[in-house]
């Protein structure tokens, strides 16, 4: 399927910013299995995109995810939690991730030292 | 001794130098695995040509920019890397690192150590790619790089700074008026006091690991190998290492450029890279052009090529000298691949089969051999007696068609058609034997003043070798003065004819 039809596919699947079960199904009635595939990676792919995934060393506290909304107001988040982290979080914005957590900034000071 | 408290110390003055700003990473996963190409969703903020680093460590190359997703040439093995992995960013270009401990090394284009010596120190880190110096920043060939050939100091000269082309089928030669350029580097260390020098490497493109070893251990035997630095991308290595070599090994003739010292890079062979750079490029599915090969492909070699340069005093007075080497088919130096380098190049050396089976070896055709530099790069004493070989050589090679059909000749012709044949002769050299200029003078001034007219064809061959060995021990002066590089004068000359006359006395035919 070419790349632009397929956006556009994926982009007409979404309602106010919220995937529309009523217009996936159309879409996906007319596909067939190869293409099918292909829009559904896109689908995940724009999902991913309005996504931001929070990994925090224990569950997160009111007042932090608070603070988290308020730095991306349109976004979805998830809270996941990863106890490797030791201490801070590690906020995942597609493919940017920012480390504010003690087993980043240690891995980085040991590479930094090692150099 | 360092001690540890020492060893403390410096890691607190580290500590306190780290930076404890916010770093953010900017990164990818990898979306599928083929042949060597990994193709990463992310990445939006990497670079062309920047290194990547998988989970396991394993390292890649940008070499395509799509807009939702990135292709990566593989530089290790990369078995283990599975959909889904986290590719981050090196966020600095491909380079590999270069000192002069690297001289009589061998080493893979990512600087890895082959020889199983102990690992180098961390040079300083030379781009793979970078822009070749600037037309300001250059000045003209004018310094001859003697290769120890006759035919090639006579009548193909190279000088400094020059890209001269070896060009013929398979089998031909081309490697070994390569290494024996190589080999004749040493003598200029020795003989030469006022010439710099040359430091050589020699870059082995997909070519067999015993074609390669056989190479390294003959440099060995010559004494070679201590101002020489192999760089090897084998016909078992990956397409991206092959097409990566010669990039990894100017970029470490320009470490020693940047000294202001001179360097001889040997591309062998160019015809294998474009067979590399084309699989890679129809594996990244690049539009394909002529013969399959991508549409860049001539600047994959121009933007090579254009990094051999001379430099002015003012950046340094160095020299990169580049020999690529081209195989034909059948002799056919009208392809795609050759002519692309023969129009970058400053000249090419033609070597041919016929001349080759017929035994004249080197087999260099004159006639379509050139160089551009020309004159500029030969000293005085070879252009005064080099000056119209090339001409008369050719009117030779006519003249000898013409006589084949058996017709009455005048006594001009047939003395033209006999010199020839000795001409012929003196040219022929064997491997690893290459002269410095004085012999290759003497050789040559000998058999065109007429010197050789009486001595048997078949035996032109050992006069040569015993008239070099008579004038290294009987003759050491005039050695001497023909090495200063000067014009030959009348003195000179007449010096010339009584020591040639004087060895003649006590030949035998």
């Amino acid at each position: 399927m070419h790349q632009r039809l397929l956006k556009q596919l994926v982009e007409l699947s979404f309602r106010k910013g919220e995937l529309n079960r009523q217009e996936v199904s159309k879409i996906a009635d007319a596909l067939n299995r190869q293409q099918l595939k292909a829009y559904i990676g896109g689908l995940k792919k724009r999902i991913k995109k309005e996504t931001i995934y929070v990994d925090l060393a224990a569950a997160p506290s009111q007042k932090l995810t608070e603070k988290v909304t308020m730095l991306y107001p349109n976004k979805q988040l998830v809270y996941r939690v990863a106890p490797e982290l030791l201490m801070g979080m590690r906020i995942t914005d597609g493919d940017n991730v920012f480390g504010l957590n003690l087993h980043d900034r240690l891995e980085t000071l040991r590479q930094y030292i090692g150099e | 001794m360092v001690t540890s408290d020492e060893i403390i110390k410096q890691l607190e003055s580290r500590l306190h130098a780290f930076n404890q700003d916010l770093r953010s990473q900017n990164v990818g996963k990898v979306e599928r695995n083929n042949d060597g190409i990994i193709t990463v969703s992310g990445l939006s903020k990497v670079e062309m040509g920047e290194l990547v680093i998988f989970d396991k460590g394993a390292r890649g190359v940008v070499l395509n920019l799509d807009e939702d997703s990135v292709s990566i040439i593989l530089l290790d093995e990369g078995s283990q890397i599975k959909e889904g992995d986290t590719v981050k960013r090196g966020e600095l270009l491909l380079s590999i690192p270069a000192s002069d401990e690297l001289l009589g090394r061998v080493v893979n284009p990512l600087g890895v150590i082959l020889d199983g010596k102990p690992q180098i120190k961390q040079g300083k880190n030379m781009p793979l790619e970078r822009i070749a110096a600037g037309v300001v920043e250059r000045q003209p060939v004018d310094t001859p790089l003697k290769t120890g050939i006759k035919a090639i100091d006579a009548m193909i000269p190279i000088g400094r700074g020059q890209r001269e082309l070896i060009i013929g089928d398979r089998g031909l030669g081309k490697t070994a008026i390569a290494i024996d350029t190589i080999i004749n580097q040493k003598q200029q260390a020795k003989d030469g006091k006022e010439v710099k020098q040359v430091y050589c490497i020699y870059v082995a493109i997909g070519q067999k690991e015993s074609s390669v070893a056989q190479i390294i251990n003959r440099l060995k035997e010559e004494e070679a190998m201590d101002y020489t630095i192999v760089v090897a991308a084998t016909a078992s290595d990956p397409a991206a290492l092959q097409y990566l070599a010669p990039y990894a090994g100017v970029a470490i003739a320009e470490y020693f450029l940047e000294k202001g010292e001179d360097v001889l890079i040997v591309y062998d062979d160019l015809t294998k890279h474009a067979w590399a750079y084309r699989q890679l490029s129809l594996v990244l599915r690049r539009p394909a052009g002529r013969e399959a090969y991508p549409g860049d492909i001539f600047y994959l070699h121009s933007r090579l090529l254009e990094r051999a340069v001379r430099l002015n005093a003012a950046n340094g007075g160095g020299s990169i000298t580049a020999l690529p080497i081209i195989e034909t088919q059948a002799g056919d130096i009208s392809a795609y691949i050759p002519t692309n380098v023969i129009s970058i190049t400053d000249g090419q050396i033609f070597l041919e089969s016929n001349l080759f089976n017929i035994g004249i070896r080197p087999a260099i055709n004159a006639g379509s051999s050139v160089s551009r530099v020309g004159g500029s790069a030969q000293t005085g004493t070879m252009k005064s007696v080099a000056g119209k070989m090339r001409l008369g050589l050719a009117q030779y090679r006519e003249l000898a068609a013409f006589a084949q059909f058996g017709s009455e000749l005048d006594e001009t012709t047939l003395r033209d058609l006999e010199r020839g044949k000795r001409l012929t002769e003196v040219l022929k050299q064997p491997q690893y034997r290459p002269l410095p200029e004085p012999l290759e003078v003497i050789s040559i001034w000998s058999v065109n003043n007429g010197l050789l007219d009486d001595v048997p064809v078949e035996d032109v061959s050992r006069f040569e070798q015993e008239l070099h060995e008579y004038m290294q021990t009987r003759q050491k002066k005039l050695l001497a003065t023909l090495a200063q590089g000067k014009k030959i004068d009348d003195e000179t000359g007449k010096q010339l004819i009584k020591a040639v006359q004087e060895f003649k006395k006590g030949f035998t035919k």
